[in-house]
């Protein structure tokens, strides 16, 4: 049981050690850019266990998969989110069905940013930092929202988490084609963002012995005094695996 | 003595079903199309199938999902725009108890008598056809339609769908809104809810040729069709897939994605879907006289799977899949070259232009790992 305990920390602490969400800097916005059908709910998850074992407030909106599911890996990674959301740490709301109730009900769309605020600004009430993930950006152009709606939502979003101290939030973004509107709004958010974090295929097929790539720039760092006469800062490059319990990352060649 | 007890769960009491992860999984009707895609579709998620050119080889595939259905006891919705939903219901293949072979079994006694040289004797027999000695599922005889009573008896629901100027709260053509309000009003009943332990019920729903001219009709009408070309359909996907989730409700779609003027839209659509796959049929193309392909009717291509309550998706044994389909059964194999048995003064893989994509040829930039 303690190898268990152990090794599901490690698994999920490789993405949250690069995603510099372990160290305590000033607010910050992570972006995960998802390229080839590839899907990064893994990152999700493993920020769920970071928040939950370090008992940080969370505020989750998803689109994309559902409740259901983040439990059930959750248990596997060794927390219960359910026990989390029924004490109050983590807020759970589905966007995406709220929108479409909206939709079909009443034949309009739901002002995005209005419930969502609420939300946030509750849980603000009670606890210091109040990190946001949001999974699925992409969905809401399924919906029929235009760029300009959804790009208001986010940048009202992201000036709500970063006006609270320390907390962080992380969006996920879809890439579904090169040259359409999913293209624009992932590279929006990336040049909001101080992370960014890119989730491939592989563009060969599928193995299994690599589940993907992973590429992570830090836009922020570029006015830093370490990096401040570099001209073109360097991207890092890993490969990755899921496992049940969490993802691991290997360099490139050492698999 | 012990004090953990494991609770039994009492979902594997729905017939044709097995639990994984904690998630109820059901039988496409075919073993092989089970064995590729994992261990069968997992409740609660949408499988699309894109249609081949003339669309027979999905027409098959959805008589086998239906026809699982039925011998399962499942409930069942059929909804179709183009044909009417009970026609599709009327030819079902038939369940048997032994697996179909139209294979002659006397070449395999012919076997033991040769003598494989002695290095190739430890390795293991290359399994091109996958799935074959499951238990998960039935199997079906093509060659014979089932019961038109024994499908009555069912709890079946037909939804045909016809255009016409009613609401259509959120979509530019009222089909969409149609079928959503009836999946929706059938999917909120309580023996179709993933929590619910008693009197539950698996339900299957078929969707044939989603987004088909009928379905499109209202895009092209608009002004400026390109931008909005596609949108109910994306809309669609995503709306259902909110339905869906956690559910004992199965969507198995078929969609002609080739008639798409824009390729952007599966793309967008694939999103929202849980797992896809994609049927080419050699029917009518170069590859039907190719001599590579000469055992194949077609090549089956694996386009999303995604890992539902886990983390992990299932890697499928190969990539190179081709289908075929005999007298009495739809199978999926592992795509092999034939042998070349004949001397011939050229060899006739030069003159192949069209080899399998996967098959060779990489460059080191192509190298993933």
């Amino acid at each position: 049981m303690k190898f268990s305990f152990t090794s599901a920390i490690r698994m999920s602490s490789d993405i949250i050690a690069l995603l510099q969400l372990d160290r305590t800097l000033s607010s910050r916005v992570v972006v995960v850019k998802e390229i080839n059908r590839c899907d990064s709910s893994f990152v999700t998850s493993c920020v769920l266990n970071h928040c939950i074992k370090k008992k940080a407030a969370l505020c989750v909106l998803s689109t994309h998969n559902s409740f259901q599911h983040y439990q059930n890996v959750g248990l596997r990674m060794n927390y219960n989110l359910q026990k989390h959301v029924d004490s109050g740490l983590v807020d759970f709301h589905s966007l995406g069905d709220h929108c479409v109730h909206n939709l079909l009900s009443e034949n309009s769309l739901p002002e995005l940013f209005h419930k969502v605020r609420e939300r946030i600004t509750s849980m603000q009430q009670k606890n210091d930092e109040v990190n946001v993930i949001m999974d699925g950006v992409t969905h809401l152009f399924d919906l029929n929202y235009s760029v300009q709606q959804i790009n208001r939502f986010c940048k009202e979003l992201i000036e709500l988490v970063t006006g609270c101290n320390n907390s962080f939030i992380v969006l996920h973004c879809h890439k579904a084609n090169e040259d359409d509107v999913t293209s624009v709004m992932s590279n929006l958010l990336c040049h909001k963002a101080h992370t960014v974090l890119e989730v491939e295929n592989l563009p060969s097929g599928l193995s299994a012995d690599v589940s993907g790539h992973l590429t992570i720039k830090y836009p922020s760092l570029k006015f830093d005094t370490d990096h401040l006469y570099t001209m073109d800062m360097k991207m890092s490059r890993y490969l990755f695996k899921l496992f049940d319990r969490g993802v691991k990352l290997f360099a490139p060649g050492t698999v | 003595m012990g004090s953990f007890h494991k609770t039994s769960d009492t979902r594997t009491a729905i017939s044709g079903t097995k639990v994984k992860n904690n998630l109820t999984i059901v039988s496409s009707g075919i073993p092989s199309l089970d064995y590729v895609i994992g261990t069968g579709l997992p409740t609660g998620s949408i499988f699309v199938v894109e249609e081949d050119v003339l669309a027979n080889y999905s027409r098959i595939l959805i008589k086998y999902f239906l026809a699982e259905g039925v011998a399962c006891k499942h409930d069942l919705l059929v909804a179709s725009a183009d044909e009417n939903p009970q026609d599709i219901a009327r030819e079902l293949p038939v369940p048997t108890t032994v697996p179909q072979n139209d294979e002659i079994n006397s070449v395999a006694t012919d076997v033991d008598k040769m003598k494989i040289a002695w290095r190739y004797e430890g390795l293991t027999q290359v399994e091109s056809s996958f799935g074959s000695n499951t238990s998960f599922g039935h199997h079906f005889d093509l060659s014979k339609y089932i019961n038109v009573d024994e499908v009555k008896a069912c709890n079946i629901s037909y939804c045909k769908l016809e255009s016409d100027d009613g609401v259509s709260n959120g979509f530019k053509n009222n089909l969409y809104y149609k079928l959503l309000t009836t999946i929706k009003e059938t999917v909120c009943k309580e023996q179709y809810n993933s929590r619910n332990k008693q009197n539950s019920n698996v339900l299957r729903i078929s969707v044939q040729s989603l987004g088909s001219p009928v379905w499109m009709a209202k895009d092209c009408e608009e002004e400026e069709p390109s931008r909005t070309y596609g949108q109910d359909l994306i809309k669609f996907m995503f709306c259902l897939r909110t339905f869906l989730r956690d559910t004992n409700a199965i969507a198995f779609i078929t969609i002609p994605s080739h008639l798409f003027d824009d390729e952007h839209i599966m793309n967008r659509l694939l999103y929202s879907v849980d797992n896809a796959v994609k049927i080419e049929s050699f029917a009518g193309s170069s590859r039907e006289t190719n001599p590579v392909y000469k055992d194949y009717h077609g090549l089956f291509h694996i386009t999303k799977l995604s890992a539902m309550y886990c983390l992990v998706p299932n890697v499928p044994p190969s990539l190179d899949l081709a289908f075929k389909l005999k007298r009495k059964k739809f199978v999926i194999e592992k795509l092999h070259l034939p042998p070349e048995l004949q001397e011939s003064k050229e060899r006739e893989q030069d003159d192949i232009t069209s080899v399998p994509v996967n098959c060779g040829g990489f460059k080191k930039k192509d190298i993933d790992f």
